[in-house]
């Protein structure tokens, strides 16, 4: 089955969640795929942790060259780390992206922004596939599929507490024990990391460090697959490729594609962007010749809150612990459904609280210390419907670059407070006291859940088929956030990736029956 | 091996202040370097010649293996002793230097003159190098008119300055608004190599374009040096030269050369712009050149070390305090704040003086340290210690500290805007 002439029968660009999860049913049907990205990292092995250079715990905070320091206040931790600056460097300079009152994220790293997402795994409900050209059954084998692949582990009690910190644990067993029928719902977090032994990726070791770099590759990172892949020999991986343009030449799509400084053309009967939303849109919008006109790009209006649990006030911090989500929560309001993710917050760094406290720096210091152990940060996303962000291709010295400005929708802050109100009023009756003060409405895109230029199923020159088909370029398949249709409150990675899969499945259906 | 013209420096007064910056120098670029001097002093490298101002250039200064228009003649020794315009020892030994030089067929000659070299100059040295000047006079004859050299070792003018800058906060000083042109001893030695490459003949300046008052520049030290300020009182010329007396007549404190003080009263301007673009010499601002001193650094430890003990409450670990400096010069590309010396002493005095809010460099610098203080080990002993109870205990207590001082931090903040 493979291509005739020995060239691949399928380009797919990028090496994130949705370029591997496509990548695998194709490579699994024997199609040649070659798979490009434009990291600078050319090796595809997963190193075991003890080869892992030990960086000291002050370097891996803020880098040799202190550049953390500089970080603002209110993005993410996550966004903040040497490891992230490396994933998030060149990004916005080679795609020539500018944003205003929006914080782009995207990566050219290989693995892409799977390298430092916060791993929440968590399917849509079938009622946020509203808007979708299919339903939530249609997503049922291919997240199955995911979970796994990618080693997501089983949501019971014993893998929460043993995950979970003190204060997290008392308030779900307290939600479990006063549960009932009503607008907030919470349950465990589901985390793509292994609990058990997977192929170069060690099982979580609870250290503490999972915004620095999981040391053991237990948190998933799309990179990771790419040893496995590479054992088909028909799948080809290239790093260094940075897609300039798209074309079509006749029956094939062309990519323009430059290496170390050289361009050169790659052709193939099929390809799929999955270079991330931003990227992918950039790169669309220039192939449709969709150019100085406003398009809108969805993300999710995110809010954060603290809350104390006062028991747990002056504790001892644990020496180990785990960074990540700890409770997922769903609120449904009278027009929404809003929903979260409740972090612990005992193994953050302490100056991350201390700069927020109005203390003179000892007195803030202490006071994070103490509060830190019993200190739950929590997240709160609403639907993509209530972001009013735009994108743009334009052309300023003969070069094309991507704009997005960000716009502060009033709608979104009222409806985020309500729901904010809410789940304070939800947190106290589990026993947990809101932090007065730590409301804040995050900037636009500071989720970095992107989606939605071309929606799967839509109307117009912009929307796609629903397997994420370019209406005017047949065979061009969009595979990553930008074809979602909708964005639901739920963290969209799983889907994205889900939906890779099912489209990765449609694309061998095709080609193998056009080889019949 | 430079790629230059000229192979073979030799130098008079090369273990002087300047002298040990040219020829460091010097031997970086892969030149041979001679030091003629009474003294021999051992630098690996370095040929030493003895020779004494007032003598003429000895022939076994020259490098037998280079021809002597490859060779390189710079004059910077300099006896402070001699006031003699006439017939003094320094105008006679430059007579001497310059004619065995110029029999000798010597490449090129360069003589390290003053910003203060004037014929009517107030003190003898100024109206010297003047004189001197005039001697090197050939078109491959340069005389590089210096100004006010800072950095490096504290020698000369600049350790004399040092040591007042960090021996007291006020100084009765003559004429501090006097305009002063510094230049960073380094910046001297580099100026010197590129005149020994370039083919300019005649008089030329050395020093900033950008002339600051004295008192500018003495505050500017006292900062670097000490993170502090320096106030000058002025007083008239005369009642300066009998306190310099007085001064070199008690014990222990530092002593005042006349001829430097009449030196400065008698400084003049020079504009150097062009003659730098002529050189393609750079020179930093004075506050800036300081930075990459060791003072300054050290300035800037003592800085680190006030703020943890202010944050953590004990003295802070020497990698905390590594890590402070080198946070600053990578962020900040800045020194030592100036902080009143009381603070070094008493950090805890900052709880009333910090301001509330994030802005101004003190509230960036202690969230800094905060951070910093938050990534390492020390910290987790400081704020573990005493269990639970103790924990609470002080929190409470801080957060009581707090109450107390926040009526204060008010009005030290409203001040400060």
């Amino acid at each position: 089955m493979r291509g005739e002439t020995g060239k691949p029968q399928v380009i797919i660009v990028g090496s994130g969640p949705a370029g591997v999860s496509v990548a695998w049913p194709i490579v699994r049907a024997g199609l040649q795929v070659l798979m490009i990205d434009a990291s600078q990292d050319s090796r595809c092995d997963l190193r075991p942790a003890s080869y892992t250079p030990k960086v000291a715990p002050w370097a891996s905070r803020f880098c040799n060259d202190f550049a953390g320091l500089k970080a603002p206040v209110d993005v993410s931790p996550k966004f903040t780390t040497p490891l992230a600056r490396s994933v998030l460097e060149g990004f916005a300079s080679r795609n020539g992206l500018v944003s205003r009152k929006f914080f782009a994220a995207g990566s050219l790293a290989q693995g892409g922004l799977s390298k430092i997402w916060g791993a929440l795994a968590e399917p849509f409900l079938a009622e946020e596939f509203a808007g979708f050209p299919f339903g939530a059954e249609a997503m049922t084998r291919s997240y199955a599929e995911i979970a796994h692949r990618i080693g997501i582990p089983s949501a019971s009690m014993e893998h929460f507490e043993r995950f979970a910190n003190p204060p997290a644990t008392q308030l779900y067993r307290r939600y479990l024990r006063q549960r009932r029928a009503g607008q907030f719902e919470l349950q465990a977090a589901v985390n793509a990391v292994n609990e058990t032994a997977m192929e170069g990726r060690e099982p979580c070791s609870r250290c503490g460090g999972c915004l620095y770099g999981c040391k053991g590759h237990s948190i998933y990172d799309s990179a990771f697959e790419l040893p496995a892949l590479q054992r088909f020999p028909n799948f080809d991986y290239a790093s260094d490729h940075f897609v300039r343009a798209m074309g079509t030449d006749g029956a094939a799509h062309v990519l323009e594609v430059e290496k170390q400084g050289l361009t050169k053309q790659l052709r193939a009967e099929t390809i799929v962007m999955a270079a991330g939303t931003i990227a992918t849109s950039h790169l669309v919008l220039r192939h449709l010749n969709w150019l100085e006109r406003p398009v809108p790009l969805l993300t999710n209006p995110a809010a954060a809150a603290a809350f104390l649990v006062p028991g747990f006030i002056g504790s001892t911090r644990p020496s180990e612990s785990f960074s990540l989500g700890q409770l997922f929560y769903r609120f449904r309001t009278d027009s929404t459904l809003a929903a979260g993710v409740i972090y612990g917050a005992d193994t953050l760094p302490l100056d991350i609280f201390a700069a927020r406290l109005p203390f003179s720096r000892p007195a803030a210091l202490r006071t994070a210390h103490a509060l830190a152990p019993a200190l739950l940060v929590s997240t709160c996303y609403l639907p993509g419907h209530f972001s009013k962000n735009v994108l743009y291709v334009h052309t300023k010295n003969s070069e094309q670059h991507i704009s997005i400005e960000g716009c502060d929708n009033p709608e979104a802050e009222i409806e985020l407070r309500l729901v904010l109100k809410g789940l304070s009023k939800q947190m106290r009756q589990l026993g947990a006291v809101p932090v007065p003060f730590s409301k804040s409405i995050l900037t636009a895109g500071a989720d970095a859940h992107y989606g939605g230029v071309f929606p799967m199923g839509g109307e117009g020159t912009l929307s796609t088929t629903e397997w994420g088909e370019l209406k005017s370029y047949p065979n061009i398949f969009l595979a990553d956030g930008s074809v979602l249709s909708r964005l639901p409150a739920t963290h969209p990675t799983l889907t994205i990736m889900a939906n890779a899969d099912r489209i990765g499945h449609e694309i061998v259906r095709r080609l193998t029956k056009s080889e019949r | 091996m430079s790629s230059g013209r000229y192979s073979h420096f030799i130098i008079t007064g090369g273990t002087g202040y300047l002298g040990e910056a040219v020829t460091g120098l010097a031997l970086a670029a892969g030149l041979r370097v001679s030091l003629l001097s009474p003294h021999a002093k051992s630098r690996i490298g370095v040929r030493h010649i003895a020779w004494r101002l007032g003598e003429a250039l000895p022939e076994e200064a020259l490098d037998p293996e280079v021809p002597p228009a490859q060779q390189v003649l710079i004059h910077l020794a300099y006896d402070w002793r001699d006031t003699d315009c006439e017939a003094g020892i320094n105008l006679a030994g430059a007579y001497l230097l310059r004619d065995s030089a110029r029999d000798m067929q010597i490449g090129r000659c360069i003589f390290i003159s003053s910003q203060s070299a004037r014929p009517d100059a107030l003190n003898a040295y100024g109206r010297l190098k003047s004189h001197i000047e005039q001697l090197f006079d050939a078109p491959n004859e340069i005389s590089l008119r210096v100004g006010l050299v800072y950095g490096g070792p504290w020698k000369g003018q600049y350790g004399l300055l040092c040591r007042l800058a960090m021996a007291t906060s006020l100084i009765p000083m003559v004429l501090p608004h006097q305009l002063v042109q510094p230049i960073h001893r380094n910046e001297v030695a580099k100026g010197i190599m590129l005149a020994a490459e370039s083919s300019i003949a005649g008089t030329l300046g050395l020093a900033s374009a950008q002339p600051i008052p004295f008192s500018q520049f003495l505050d500017g030290l006292a900062w670097r040096l000490r993170g502090g300020r320096l106030r000058l009182i002025p007083i008239p010329l005369s009642l300066a030269l009998r306190l310099c007396i007085l001064v070199n007549k008690l014990p222990f404190l530092p002593r005042i050369d006349r001829e430097r003080i009449l030196g400065l009263a008698g400084t003049c301007v020079i504009s150097t712009k062009d003659d730098l673009d002529r050189l393609g010499l750079r020179i930093h601002p004075f506050t800036e050149g300081m930075l990459g001193e060791p003072a300054a650094r050290r300035a800037l430890l003592q800085e680190g070390r006030s703020f943890f003990r202010y944050v953590l409450g004990q003295v802070p670990d020497q990698s905390l305090l590594c890590h402070y400096c080198r946070a600053i010069i990578i962020n900040e590309a800045d020194g030592a704040m100036r902080l009143p010396r009381i603070l070094h002493f008493a950090p805890w005095l900052l709880r009333v003086v910090e301001p509330l809010g994030a802005s101004g460099v003190l509230a960036r610098r202690l969230k800094l340290a905060t951070a910093l203080a938050a990534a390492h080990p020390q910290t987790a002993q400081v704020l573990d210690h005493g269990g639970r109870a103790g924990r609470l205990a002080r929190l409470g207590s801080a957060l009581w500290l707090e109450m107390i001082a926040l009526p204060i931090r008010l009005l030290a903040t409203k001040m400060r805007q």
